[in-house]
């Protein structure tokens, strides 16, 4: 157990810790000899392990550390197309290449991610519905396999391209990738807020105006009750022009350097987040809030990622954790979203950040998680004894709807309702096992699931 | 695997034929359990209690051999069990015997059997259980103790004892694996009303194997090493520990 190379892994939710031992393996290793003398116990590359359960480690086996491949190959700085290495981050690329006006296409709530996590869970942020999730912005990527190192895109190897986004690495480690930046003239936001009294206020306004804005995003007070059922706050916006800015902001518009604030200490017992101080939480960050603002220059930083401002926030979870969920349904299954708000506030069970969104279409990653429609995360920390049975009832209704959950923070999907969520997952199965027949590559994840 | 509330997908249970350990399985039927072991020494019993865990659901259960008194096999005996299932998950150790205080104390055959079947035969099969879970990088194992266990009591010493020297065998063990992903709860049921103790006679404050099999797997979750069940024995078990030997020996319990 207690040799050097062991680490005890968990995701960002501090659940279902396990032990796997860490391999830094050269990024040009002869990887078919590399994974096959690895096929007794098996193993799974691991980023940043921002994913939120048990996708990233491999209890018994090994992980490749794939942050110590961090480096630049190609970039086209009129075109914007980047080749870098699995392991760099978007915080990485946004810091590097911020000055040279291009930011990155997709970017979910903390930008503390590897290229390769982003691609394996085919990550989405607040212009999903613009712009669809970050694979889609994916020219090209090459991967190592237990038969050897290819290169997928949409024209070359499309099937397994297809399975590798959102396949949450289950199809081989991500070694590069080609990406897409976008243009921005500044690394700030112009951003417009409204606070909306109830569920149907806020998800009409986003209905009927969401079209108009790159970025938009809802946070919900879960615990809000009654005729507050679902009451929000809905920030929109989109990237700043120059014209946009004034004073201060046009001194250096492009460097992008947000710092972090504190960092927060392992000594957080579980239970600080509860009921009563989630509401107390919920209720000031509502009446914070302006009720309706306009055209408000805000960073990208606290825009996009107003959590990393704290390093390993996750800690005031206390020991025991926390489990997030996020799921998508259907336009049209409206009702699912108010009966899920419905439920968590009748049963007092309260999440600590709510968020809803609307997902524009779905890409051809066979894993995929988002579908055209609402998707709602939540997050709830360990310790209600009916947390295993809520979310259960949740998955039952999700599924009924015809949507699904995300497979990077879930932490407890019967394989049953996994199987009926994902409805290309055999096809998925026979892609893995055709490269990978005697299945090297696994997780905990995938053996929990039966993937 | 366990899902986020450690509940199990696979287990194995020694004193596969414990009615406390079937109603956590009854529990986890409800979850994400799908594989099963149970292994004890009565294979006819065993088999009959397997068919009916297989009735709580879509569960595989197969049975094994594990005879807590033969210590030369009983290591070897709870990896075979072991092997059965891709992994372990959780493994509960419920084998053991109530003995007959009276009689046992005049014969030190009976006194062997017993601490053989409650302390020994289980501490060496935790020992097992901790090398291969170590190898597999996690798991939960719950550790079948009492209250009896907690204050020994004149009535009750060799039973008391041998579940006294299993608790503080396992809690060493836990505080050995402390901040690894192998956890180790005890739970301290009173007096449970089961076939084991059938013949006793009933005293306050008794419990019900589905309560305590609700408590156990709350403290798994919680990551508790120590189970009360109910929690008030804890106060009360507190109080008779710190009482003078000449009442002590003189306790109508």
């Amino acid at each position: 157990m207690a040799t050097e190379n062991t680490k005890i892994l968990t995701g960002w939710g501090r659940t279902n810790p396990g032990m796997s031992s860490k391999l830094e393996l050269p990024i040009n290793s002869d990887w078919p000899a590399m994974l096959k003398a690895l096929s007794a116990s098996g193993v799974v590359a691991r980023g940043l392990g921002r994913s939120y359960n048990d996708a990233a480690q491999l209890s018994g086996g090994s992980f490749i550390d794939a942050t110590i491949w961090n480096q630049v190959l190609h970039f086209g700085s009129a075109s914007g197309t980047l080749k870098i290495e699995a392991g760099a981050t978007l915080d990485q690329i946004m810091r590097e290449f911020a000055s040279a006006g291009f930011f990155v296409p997709v970017t979910p709530g903390t930008r503390h991610v590897t290229v390769g996590g982003a691609i394996a869970c085919d990550v989405h942020g607040k212009n999903h519905h613009k712009d669809g999730s970050f694979t889609d912005h994916v020219v090209s990527l090459d991967l190592a396999t237990p038969s050897g190192v290819v290169t997928l895109s949409r024209e070359e190897n499309e099937k397994l391209f297809y399975a590798t986004c959102g396949g949450m690495g289950l199809t081989g480690v991500i070694l590069n990738a080609t990406l897409q930046l976008i243009p921005v003239e500044s690394v700030y936001m112009k951003v417009d807020t409204n606070r909306t009294r109830n569920i149907d206020e806020v998800m009409s306004l986003m209905e009927d105006e969401d079209h108009k804005y790159r970025y938009s995003v809802a946070w919900i007070d879960s615990l809000a009750r009654g005729a507050s059922l679902g009451r929000a706050v809905l920030t929109r916006g989109d990237h700043a022009r120059l014209d946009e800015l004034s004073g201060q902001q046009l001194k250096d518009p492009l460097e992008f350097k947000p710092k972090t604030l504190f960092s927060a200490p392992d000594i957080f017992p579980s239970g600080i987040l509860n009921s009563v101080t989630i509401r107390v939480f919920n209720e000031l960050w509502y009446r914070k809030a302006p009720r309706k603002e306009v055209g408000a220059i805000h960073h990208a930083a606290s825009f996009f990622h107003p959590l990393d401002s704290v390093d390993n926030w996750n800690r005031i979870y206390g020991p025991n954790g926390f489990v997030q969920y996020q799921f998508v349904v259907p336009f049209g299954k409206e009702d699912v979203i108010k009966d899920s708000l419905e439920l968590l506030s009748r049963k007092r069970a309260g999440s600590f950040l709510t968020v809803l969104k609307r997902f524009g279409s779905s890409n051809n990653g066979l894993m995929s998680f988002p579908m055209e429609g609402w998707t709602l995360a939540l997050d709830l920390p360990i310790g209600a004894a009916s947390l295993p049975g809520l979310f259960d009832q949740l998955d039952a209704m999700v599924m009924e709807a015809g949507g699904r959950v995300y497979l990077a923070k879930d932490a407890r999907v019967s394989k049953s309702h996994l199987n009926e969520m994902y409805r290309q997952i055999d096809e998925f199965r026979e892609i893995v096992n055709s490269i990978d027949p005697s299945r090297i590559i696994k997780s905990d994840l995938s053996r929990r699931l039966g993937i | 695997m366990n899902d986020s509330f450690k509940k199990p997908q696979n287990v194995v249970v020694l004193g596969g034929n414990s009615d406390i350990a079937f109603a956590i399985l009854k529990e986890l039927a409800r979850h994400r359990l799908e594989k099963v072991v149970l292994a004890g020494p009565n294979q006819t019993t065993l088999h009959q209690r397997a068919s009916m865990v297989s009735d709580l659901g879509k569960i595989e259960v197969q049975v094994a051999t594990f005879d807590a008194t033969d210590l030369a096999q009983v290591a070897a005996q709870t990896e075979l069990a072991m092997s059965i299932v891709p992994t372990v998950d959780l493994l509960i150790i419920a084998a053991g015997v109530l003995g007959d205080q009276p009689s046992d104390e005049m014969d030190p055959a009976s006194v062997s059997k017993v601490l053989t079947t409650n302390f020994t035969g289980p501490a060496v099969a935790l020992t097992a259980t901790v090398e291969r879970m170590k190898k597999q990088g996690f798991g939960s194992i719950l550790v079948l103790s009492s209250v009896a266990g907690a204050k020994v009591r004149r009535s009750n010493f060799i039973y008391g004892s041998s579940k006294a020297g299993l608790d503080a065998f396992a809690l060493g063990f836990s505080d050995a694996l402390w901040n690894t992903p192998i956890q180790i709860t005890v739970v301290r049921p009173g007096f449970v009303k089961t076939k084991m103790t059938e013949s006793a006679k009933s005293v306050p404050m008794s419990t019900t194997p589905d309560k305590v099999a609700l408590a156990a797997l709350r403290g798994i979750e919680l990551g508790k090493e120590i189970i009360w069940v109910p929690q008030s024995f804890r106060p009360i078990i507190f109080a008779l520990r710190h009482l003078p030997r000449s009442i002590n020996r003189r306790l109508p319990f």
